[in-house]
């Protein structure tokens, strides 16, 4: 069984940061500086929209507002803030039933109290039926809400289907430009400048994670997320969080803090971003290593420059494996195992998320008759303290795998 | 006891009656005789009669009084529809109405009711005036927020139940328990130990949490002092702390145990009964019955054919009531649209691949294919115009596991220029995947000429419906479910010759002049067996179902398609623009579709039914709640699965409304 350090008790992710900083600064300048980042981001950009500057809730599309001169800030964000207040709120202003999963709920109600902040959400209609439903609820709140169509290439789509599919996620892209940028035309340089931007970041993030995998231990579980978090939205601050990602690049190549991980477990993440501090802080004290992420966050993903701009932000998009059928994401995730040698496969969602349910079984089925070694468990969007019960899960099954 | 003792001042004289209140936990009994009130408890027993009959005897041996002596019994509670006297007048009613009027009766500026039992927890307005029910909501299938929460919680910290509530009173720390139910909250009090929290701080987390899962009940019906609480619960001082905490304002408890507050109402309504202010005949008119078997039998013959035909035709089963079925009959498939209530053995074995928050209509689905259902087994292909994203995911599933099955997208931005081109494209390729099913093109002619046979259809159907606003309809709300299966079923010109027929026979039938309640029900899909609600509705309490907008209703035959010009075009816009789906935007244009049908129908009250795990009607709710609120119609919302695990709890909250909207409609004798 792989060694376990020291546990630490943290009650909230604030806490578990702060510990991490701490730590990380004994060897590295681009952790920590990555984690203020991460930390600072929502209430950094809350104080940009009081001085007037523009500022948006987005999905996946933050390299648009950056074009427009719109500081992005990522729906998935919102967990990381999440009071149980949060929830009360969803449940008592919105009366949403219980059994709605945490995310929506967290972020209906995390909304609702940032109400006067910032109240520009952009919905893409690909995301799950709760929170196409959470943003109708929020502008009778008074939210401005503008949505964005969703398609994608489902099974047996023939190509002359995929051409208008992606015509129509096209134009749609277009109304989004003109929805940011006051009703004008998107700069097509200025997105050109954005998506070269996000090339260029996504290419440091692919070769740190070729690096972290010789070296596992120097960038931790939930650091990595966050950096894979901060690849398209950048924490609202992209000069800052390129400079983070540079020293930490410079740091895992110069390679002076390499701890022992020969007897890591190496594992592969699918599904939700997670974002439960305790679940990562499991896997790292049991020895685990999550080297490849199957998440979003599109951080493999590369724009065709050669396209004119919003072509190849459409095409990058459209293609995009995650919102395609369940098979194409897990046979990404397959290769993931095999560029990794992964031991196992955790399959992350969201208590109450019922687009998740069947994504999950038949990924766990796909894996199963393959002879991975898979744990599919759901987790809390609210970040608040560990569940016993799902801690257990992830240590029994590191103790199956080590 | 003398009544003036619990109420000072309070003049009474009453006829010897009896109020029953059998618990799930608890048999209560209150006998009220001149000035004086007796009570009796009882552990409920497997047979509520039996509980029953040793709460009237020992009822009875207090006041020295004899079976033949008492003027009215009246019966409540969970056990009230096992209930048998019949050699004492006697009725049943909702513990909901009973409760309102216990409290009523022992504190009549009372307006709001919090009520907590073993397995229930209500937020009840009461009318200051009369004690009858204003509004209610009830918890749903889940014991957070009720007594066997905290019995539960109890247990696991080895404590009392009854001492726990005193306990709490002495935490000093606020501890978070996110009770989203039972079994998690279970979890969460075994790690809150395992961290050494103190047992009186978990316990007050535990009430704290009890009591937010029923505030959220209580601002549904708008919180107004004097705020009451009622039910077995109401003994623990540390919810009433709770609820004080969350309110801000003091609540009431009375010097009478509420335990009784059910079995006191009821005693009450007895004597009510007993005095002729309630007529206690019940609604037995029944309209003629409708011969449906010429549908039924050309339905069932036609799933024969499709399951025993091997070679003659392509088959295609679909999903969802955005399906153009137009380019289905022109392309000569024989087809069908998936709308059956899983049995339990096809739920379960729909849960090998679904999670414990799907729904039951996904459930259904998958279970069906896993169970290897003939129908489904025969289709050539399963086709979905995306209805919600489980769906969308079980279409995937059932295209890797068991038979081709595509999905096409369906734009929510419906009115979205972008989005009517685009959906045009959608039904295109649809139209080529068809032709390439069948080996044939679709002539353009031949969709024309099936759009004009399927308004056709659609207009006798809107004509059959329209029966629907007579005062008292012939057709009852399930049979139109049935009428509407066979437009999912048969060929148009099969349909228009049955339909027209059916309509000549209802047109033909001499109208009543009694007027039942006139429901609407609103909401998700309402699968075929699915049909619990509308047989309580209409079958127990004599109310009608006049309108059914949801998809397996009314709603897909609401507007025509136009048939002059292009053709795709002419069904892509029909679809967007047919009744709206919860899913797409904006949410209003759905509300305002229910309000204009539920003016149109004349309902008296709406009846907001969803799966269970619904998102899209589970999230839009209290949008719904709203919308109907404004316009003054009773709503009364329904979740649940396909089970009937919960039928008692629809039937209560069913009974108590049906109550209420009928009180308002023909007015209480006083």
């Amino acid at each position: 069984m792989a060694k376990i350090s020291e546990h630490v008790e943290a009650n909230s992710q604030h806490e578990f940061i702060s510990y991490r900083k701490k730590e990380t600064q004994k060897y590295s300048e681009g952790i920590p500086r990555l984690l203020d980042l991460a930390e600072n981001y929502v209430s950094d950009a809350e104080k940009a929209a009081a001085e007037g500057k523009k500022v948006a809730w987005v999905t996946e599309v933050a390299v648009m507002a950056y074009a427009t001169g719109t500081i992005p800030v990522t729906h998935s964000e919102l967990g990381r803030l999440a009071s149980p207040e949060s929830i009360v709120i969803a449940e008592n202003h919105f009366q949403t039933p219980r059994d709605i999963c945490t995310m929506v709920n967290v972020c209906l109600g995390e909304w609702y109290l940032r109400r006067n902040k910032i109240n520009r959400i952009v919905g893409d209609n690909n995301m799950c039926e709760a929170f196409n439903m959470a943003w109708e609820l929020l502008k009778r709140d008074g939210f401005e809400v503008h949505r964005i169509e969703g398609t994608c290439p489902t099974a047996r789509l023939s190509e002359e289907g995929k051409k208008h599919r992606y015509e129509l996620y096209k134009k749609e892209l277009e109304d989004l430009g003109r929805w940011l940028n006051d009703g004008n035309d998107i700069d097509q340089e200025s997105l050109r400048y954005w998506l070269d931007f996000e090339n260029n970041i996504h290419g440091k993030i692919k070769h740190i994670m070729d690096l972290r995998a010789k070296n596992p231990l120097f960038l931790k579980s939930l650091e990595t997320l966050y950096m894979l978090i901060g690849s398209t939205n950048y924490f609202g601050k992209p000069e800052e969080y390129k400079k983070a990602i540079e020293l930490i690049e410079k740091e895992l190549e110069e390679d002076k803090y390499h701890p022992d991980a020969s007897n890591i477990i190496p594992l592969i993440w699918t599904g939700g971003r997670g974002q439960e501090f305790s679940i990562f802080q499991t896997i790292d004290e049991f020895g685990g290593a999550i080297l490849g992420w199957e998440i979003p966050t599109p951080y493999h993903m590369t724009y065709d420059l050669s396209l004119p701009p919003i072509d190849a932000l459409t095409k990058a998009n459209f293609e995009h494996y995650h919102i395609g059928p369940t098979m194409q994401r897990a046979q990404f995730t397959k290769r993931q195992v095999d560029r990794f040698g992964a031991k196992g496969v955790l399959i992350y969602h969201y208590i109450g998320c019922s687009l998740g349910g069947i994504h999950r079984e038949l990924t766990r089925n796909y894996f199963h008759e393959i002879g991975v070694p898979c744990l599919a468990f759901d987790g809390n969007f609210d970040v608040g303290a560990p569940s016993g019960q799902l801690i257990t899960r992830v240590k029994a099954f590191m103790e199956m795998l080590s | 006891m003398k009544i003036e003792k619990l109420i000072p001042g309070k003049q009474a004289d009453f006829d010897p009656v009896v109020g029953i209140d059998i618990g799930s936990r608890a048999a209560k009994g209150v006998l009220l005789y001149r000035d004086e009130i007796y009570t009796q408890t009882l552990t409920t027993g497997m047979i509520m009669q039996d509980s029953a009959d040793k709460l009237l005897k020992n009822l009875l041996d207090q006041a020295g009084l004899e079976r033949k002596d008492l003027k009215y019994i009246i019966g409540t509670g969970y056990g009230r529809v096992a209930f048998s006297f019949p050699d004492i007048p006697g009725n049943i009613i909702s513990e909901i109405s009973a409760h309102a009027m216990g409290v009523h009766y022992m504190n009549p500026k009372a307006k709001t009711i919090i009520d907590i039992g073993g397995q229930d927890s209500k937020a009840i307005r009461v009318n200051p005036n009369t004690g009858r029910v204003d509004s209610f909501i009830m918890n749903d299938k889940c014991a957070a927020g009720t007594g066997r929460f905290l019995e539960k919680v109890a247990n696991i910290l080895c404590l009392e139940v009854d001492d726990i509530g005193e306990l709490s009173l002495k935490s000093e720390k606020d501890l978070s328990v996110s009770s989203r139910c039972v079994v998690f909250a279970e979890s969460e009090v075994i790690s809150l130990r395992a961290k050494n929290e103190k047992i009186e701080d978990i316990i007050a987390g535990v009430h704290l949490a009890a009591a937010q899962r029923v505030y959220t009940l209580l601002k549904r019906v708008t919180i107004e002092p004097d705020i009451v609480f009622s039910g077995g619960v109401s003994r623990n001082i540390g919810m009433r702390a709770a609820f004080e905490r969350l309110i801000g304002t003091k609540i009431e408890i009375p010097v009478f145990d509420m335990n009784y507050g059910g079995a006191l109402g009821a005693a009450v309504y007895a004597q009510e009964y007993a005095n002729g202010h309630i007529d206690a005949e019940k609604d037995t008119s029944n309209a003629d019955e409708v011969d449906l078997n010429p549908i039924r039998n050309a339905v069932q013959e036609r799933t024969r054919e499709l399951i025993e035909d091997k070679d003659t035709f392509k088959k295609v089963g679909h999903v969802c009531s955005y399906v153009p079925m137009e380019l289905l009959n022109a392309s000569g498939v024989r087809h069908a649209r998936f709308m059956h209530a899983g049995t339990q053995d096809e739920v379960a074995a729909g849960e090998r691949f679904t999670s414990a928050t799907n729904c039951d209509v996904t459930k259904s689905l998958v279970g069906l294919f896993e169970t290897g259902d003939p129908l489904m087994r025969s289709f050539d292909r399963l086709v979905l115009f995306q209805t919600c994203d489980p769906m969308k995911k079980t279409v995937d599933l059932v295209n890797e596991r068991y038979i081709p099955s595509k999905m096409y997208l369906l734009p929510r931005n419906r009115t979205a220029e972008n989005s009517r081109i685009f959906f045009r494209n959608e039904v295109e390729e649809f139209r080529r995947d068809l032709e390439e099913l069948t080996g044939h093109s679709i002539d353009e002619e031949e969709i024309r000429k099936q759009i004009h046979l399927g308004n056709e259809v659609k207009a006798l159907l809107r004509k059959i419906s329209g029966l629907r606003k007579r005062n008292y309809p012939a057709l009852k709300g399930k049979d139109f479910l049935e009428i509407m299966k066979s437009y999912y079923y048969l060929p148009p010109k099969q349909q228009i010759e049955l339909y027209t027929k059916l309509y000549e026979e209802l047109e033909a039938q001499e109208e009543k002049k009694d007027t039942p309640v006139r429901i609407m029900i609103t909401g998700g899909i309402v699968a075929e067996g699915d049909s619990k609600v509308l047989d309580i509705i209409e079958d127990e309490f004599n109310a009608r179902v006049v309108i059914d907008d949801f998809c397996t209703g009314y709603n897909p035959i609401h507007l025509d398609t136009k048939e002059d010009g292009d053709v795709i075009q002419n069904i892509a816009e029909a679809y967007l623009d047919s009744a709206p789906c919860a899913r797409m935007v904006p949410l209003e244009d759905r509300l305002q579709y229910s309000l204009s049908l539920a003016e149109e129908y004349r309902v008296d009250a709406v009846i907001y039914k969803y799966m269970k795990f619904c998102q899209c009607y589970g999230m839009t709710r209290n949008a719904y709640v709203q919308a109907f609120q404004e316009k003054g119609i009773p709503l009364l919302e329904i979740s649940g699965d396909y089970s009937f695990g919960d039928i008692g709890q629809i039937r209560t909250r069913l009974e108590a409304f049906l109550e209420v909207v009928k009180e308002k409609k023909l007015g209480v004798k006083k």
